[in-house]
């Protein structure tokens, strides 16, 4: 059991005597089992509740109450030291803990295997190379036996197959009965490992809930200052420039655009000369920048007629209950005198939730499909 | 099960006096560690290794022996002057190791502070375990070199253990005082050459208070350190204690060091805003 309750905390700037106020008044409570993952913008207050729950600092005001122990792990290499062999720092680092010699001598075997450093657990840890260093990292925080454990934007290290490796074994725990509490900026991650989610905003919680769809709503609360669903641009690529990207509610009817309303996309154009022939392909990207589909132009044969005209205007639509809930960008792709010019994230677009969406709870992913289930009959 | 845990709470109160005492029980593995690894680090890629830890007093003996005895024509003829100052090199190494190291040992570990949770007295503790392993070899030799010179007074020699433990106890104030002063005002680390200089002159080290000017001798008297050396001379050599100067270590260790611990206590949650 892990009991938050009414921490603030308040820092004098150093200079002037200006206070800041860095959380205030966060309570929650977090029951065995739970991965909760703490989202926020950069000085919303995340960093400094993990290190508050770990004991670093102390609270200005409020307690923090848990049974057991903290294994805190809040920046890669934290107490490492270079001179000292892995096993060393190991040893050190656990006792740093509280945790008995012994008591570290019987995961010792563990933490070799799941850092993969067999041969080089000896060797100082300054010829170590990166990757090599933070396994050694997490593989002491994974490996020393707590009740609660804190991770500061040190999950996503190593190759996929050690990520699977940390991913089961945070399972595991959890499962066991640990609670896990996560910062990282990456969404993609926390979706995947988190059952619960808190939103910090200004150091107060803004919002918390064990759907994901929270991490959407962050999303749009994030950019929501920083996109504009009407742009103009100038993207020259050779003898055609883009010089406008439009986006918006097919249905015209708002300016949201809700997942069940089909979506326009214009793309405005001049060519410099008239005889320049190109092509196009939109790619629609999830928030990370990771494409999901793309829409090119040579598909669409009837542009063939108007690739003459020196000033054009492409539209496209992709029709309504496709794309589901999310937070999206876009990048250009534009082949021009065999040469492709990549304009990437040249607008971010958000798509809300609608109202009268049946399949809310069950669209995962970030495309709907018309594929069905059906009953076999013998 | 898990409801059987320990239940801990961190909040923004000072530590009391028996959680302070509880937290460092808990780590006290940690200490050795922690010295241990002060004194790895040091070493690890010098070739003549512990070895440093001689050779530094027995160069400081060299000089002062040169000068004093031959340059100064210094007087003393109870037993080999050379002696008399390892004699007293000793504490001061110790004194000054602790002084120039653990006054240190907070911004010195900045990083690990930010990182880490754990009583961060520990630290100046290990650079006190650190100190007293670096004397040890030059202390064997100097019981060899005091045996075989045929001036020793063996009754004497079974209080170093006490004695040693008081020498760390004096040592460990200015340190204590200097690194929690250190993380408001970083203006205290300045005052650590002096300390040093001047303690190296106030301190009889190489020279012998009985043959010198009676202001100079009621000074020294002040001074935390010179009963400890007296006393090391005593059981050493059986050399007289002189009283006067008992009262002002006493002072100091019993006033001085308790309320630093204390004062070091009240800083311990604070020490990571500061720093």
């Amino acid at each position: 059991m892990l009991n938050i309750k009414d921490i603030s905390k308040t820092y004098r700037l150093a200079g002037n005597y200006q206070i800041v106020h860095a959380l205030s008044n966060v309570s929650f409570t977090a029951k065995p089992g739970e991965i909760i993952g703490i989202i926020g913008k950069n000085g919303s207050g995340k960093s400094t509740l993990l290190k508050i729950i770990s004991g670093l600092v102390s609270p200005s005001e409020g307690e923090v109450k848990f049974n057991g122990k903290i294994s805190s792990l809040l920046e890669i290499g934290g107490g490492i030291h270079p001179e000292l062999s892995g096993r060393e720092n190991y040893f050190l680092k656990g006792q740093m803990m509280g945790m008995s010699k012994n008591n570290l001598q019987e995961k010792y075997e563990a933490l070799i295997d799941f850092t993969e450093l067999h041969d080089f657990i000896d060797e100082p840890v300054k010829h170590y190379s990166n990757g090599m260093y933070m396994r050694l990292a997490l593989g002491i925080g994974l490996t020393a036996k707590a009740d609660i454990y804190l991770f500061d934007e040190v999950i996503s290290v190593g190759d996929a197959g050690f990520q699977q490796k940390c991913f089961s074994i945070i399972q595991n725990l959890a499962k066991s009965g640990a609670i896990i509490l996560m910062v990282s900026h990456n969404l993609n991650e926390l979706e995947k490992y988190c059952n619960r989610f808190i939103w910090l905003e200004k150091g107060k919680i803004h919002q918390s809930s064990s759907d994901d769809a929270i991490l959407n709503d962050y999303l749009d609360f994030q950019f929501q200052k920083n996109y504009q669903l009407d742009k103009s641009l100038n993207l020259i690529a050779d003898d055609v420039s883009i010089t406008g990207l439009k986006i918006f509610n097919g249905r015209g009817a708002s300016i949201k655009i809700q997942n069940l309303d089909p979506i326009n996309i214009e793309i405005s154009l001049i060519k410099t000369n008239s005889s320049t022939i190109f092509s196009l392909s939109t790619v629609i990207q999830d928030f990370s920048g990771l494409p999901i589909f793309s829409i090119p132009t040579f598909t669409n044969s009837e542009n063939e007629d108007s690739r003459h005209e020196k000033q054009l205007t492409l539209w496209t639509t992709i029709e309504g209950a496709f794309l589901n809930p999310g937070f999206y960008t876009i990048s250009i792709y534009l082949y021009v005198n065999d040469d492709l010019h990549r304009f990437k994230n040249v607008l971010s677009f958000s798509i809300h939730q609608s109202e009268n969406d049946a399949l809310r709870m069950f669209a995962k992913g970030f495309v709907r499909n018309n594929f069905e289930w059906k009953v076999c009959r013998e | 099960m898990r409801i059987l845990k320990k239940e801990s709470i961190h909040n923004a109160n000072n530590f009391s006096l028996s959680e302070y005492v509880n937290l460092i029980d808990n780590h006290r593995q940690l200490w050795i560690t922690l010295a241990k690894r002060d004194i790895k680090v040091k070493y690890v890629q010098s070739k003549l290794g512990l070895l440093w830890s001689i050779i530094q007093p027995m160069t400081a003996i060299l000089i002062y022996s040169l000068f004093f005895k031959y340059v100064f024509k210094l007087e003393f003829n109870e037993y080999p002057y050379y002696l008399y100052v390892f004699a007293g090199i000793l504490p001061w190494t110790l004194f000054s190791y602790l002084l120039n190291q653990g006054s240190y040992s907070l911004i010195q570990n900045q990083e690990l502070i930010q990182k880490l949770n754990f009583p961060k007295l520990l630290l100046i503790g290990a650079k006190a375990l650190v100190s007293m392993v670096e004397i040890m070899p030059a202390l064997i030799i100097l019981l060899i070199v005091t045996f075989i010179s045929g001036n020793a007074n063996y009754l004497g020699w079974i209080f170093i253990p006490f004695i040693i433990l008081l020498n760390l106890m004096v040592a460990i104030i200015p340190p204590l005082w200097i690194s929690a002063f250190s993380l408001r005002y970083r203006d205290t680390l300045h005052a650590i050459p002096y300390l040093g200089n001047f303690g190296s002159w106030l301190t009889p080290i190489f020279w012998v208070p009985e043959n010198s000017p009676m202001i100079i001798q009621q000074l020294t008297n002040y001074n935390p350190l010179t009963f400890v050396l007296y006393l090391y001379r005593w059981a050493l050599f059986g050399d007289n204690i002189i009283w006067n100067g008992l009262w002002s270590m006493l002072f100091f260790i019993g006033i001085f060091l308790p309320f630093g611990l204390m004062y070091f206590k009240n800083q311990e949650k604070h020490i990571i805003d500061l720093i």
